[in-house]
């Protein structure tokens, strides 16, 4: 159908303007809770091994590092995937104690609620991410895409193991990812020119750029996936 | 929390007003729906509530169709907003306007659910218990016997 009969339909279907409707939403719009007062809630319910994860991250990140201040982004570089792990559990959290059935059916729907919990997360995550990126010494912008490549890229890949295998396997799965990337930035301790080069701070940018557009294609089907869960399907 | 009950209210209204023709009822029925949705424990997302207000607002014009008519009052004056269907709008195409009026009842108002109060067709299919498939299949038939009629 073209713009202009759609335009056309709006105008034959104009209704006269409601005129009681101010008085109505004046009266029941206490009824609903606003979005912050929904991440404040939600906030409370993150499991505390989420939290106890993202602090280990930031003191092992920031606090322990030895040696040059080069070889504090690679330290940094290496617990990413920790904190990675931390996002991943908790939004794995309900098909790991197999509540998704339950939750999908509470009157905030489990999308609404993954999405506040993720959004928390992630910017708590995100400034462990920047703090670590101005403390460490090989320049903001080369720190952040040093520390981000592995956050990221655990993320991603456990979420597509999140997606395909299911209850508490799933969380093995994502510590064992999280452990492989984290051992290949710990391999760069000893070798920094293979990983770490401004040769290949490239590579770095481009490796970026697709775990990111990976990412926002994964949280998207992911939500898209509890949006239309069958409730046949999981267990 | 995910609704947005004042760009809805526009649209369940409009949905009401369609079916029964009158402000007032329509205003009625209108609020009466979001009552019952407030009260309940549907979830809040989207699509989930707009499934269930929509069908409220269609048991409650159902309803309404059956009751008998009440005798308007002699001193009240008539609303001259009601009854001011698309057939008589001057400011839509004839074309469009012919076109719409030749179509039945329940087409006219799955066009209106679809292209004027946008509702996603997900929604729509477990509205009328149709697949996907077969939603956009009658979408299909619809509007080319829309156009047809416009271009004839």
């Amino acid at each position: 159908m073209n713009k202009t009969i759609r335009r056309q339909l709006k105008t034959a279907f104009a209704a006269p303007e409601p005129q009681r409707k101010n008085a109505f939403l004046r009266a029941h719009r206490r009824r609903e809770i606003g979005m912050g007062t929904l991440y404040l809630i939600q906030a409370r319910y993150i499991s505390p091994a989420a939290w106890a994860l993202s602090a280990a991250a930031l003191f092992l990140g920031a606090l322990l590092p030895a040696g040059t201040k080069e070889s504090h982004i690679w330290t940094a570089s290496a617990v990413m995937p920790v904190l990675a792990l931390a996002a991943l559990t908790e939004g794995h959290k309900s098909r790991a104690c197999r509540m998704t059935e339950l939750e999908a059916a509470a009157r905030f729907s489990l999308p609404t609620v993954m999405m506040a919990r993720m959004a928390i997360l992630g910017v708590c995550h995100l400034v462990i991410i920047v703090l670590l990126a101005l403390t460490a010494g090989v320049g903001f912008t080369r720190n952040l895409v040093y520390l981000l490549v592995p956050y990221l890229l655990t993320a991603n890949l456990g979420s597509v193991i999140c997606r395909r295998i299911r209850g508490r396997e799933a969380v093995y799965g994502c510590a064992a990812v999280s452990a492989a990337v984290s051992m290949a930035g710990i391999t760069a301790y000893w070798q920094p020119e293979l990983l770490f080069a401004s040769e290949t701070f490239g590579c770095w940018c481009a490796m970026l750029a697709a775990v990111t557009i990976a990412g926002t294609a994964n949280f998207i089907k992911s939500i898209k996936e509890r949006e239309h869960l069958d409730y046949g399907t999981d267990d | 929390m995910a609704l947005d009950i004042d760009k809805r209210y526009d649209e369940i209204y409009r949905y009401c007003y369609y079916r029964l023709g009158n402000r007032t009822t329509a205003e009625d029925i209108t609020q009466e729906a979001f009552l019952r949705f407030f009260a309940s424990d549907v979830p809040r997302n989207d699509g989930e509530a707009l499934r269930y207000l929509y069908t409220v607002a269609r048991n409650l014009c159902i309803d309404e169709y059956r009751r008998a008519k009440p005798v308007p009052l002699d001193d009240e004056p008539p609303d001259p907003a009601d009854g001011t269907r698309f057939e008589e709008r001057a400011e839509i195409g004839v074309e469009l306007r012919r076109a719409l009026a030749a179509l039945p009842e329940e087409d006219r108002t799955l066009i209106l659910l679809r292209y004027v109060n946008e509702v996603p067709v997900g929604v729509l299919c477990k509205l009328n218990g149709v697949s996907r498939f077969a939603l956009y299949r009658r979408l299909q038939r619809i509007t080319k016997q829309l156009r047809e009629s416009i271009e004839e």
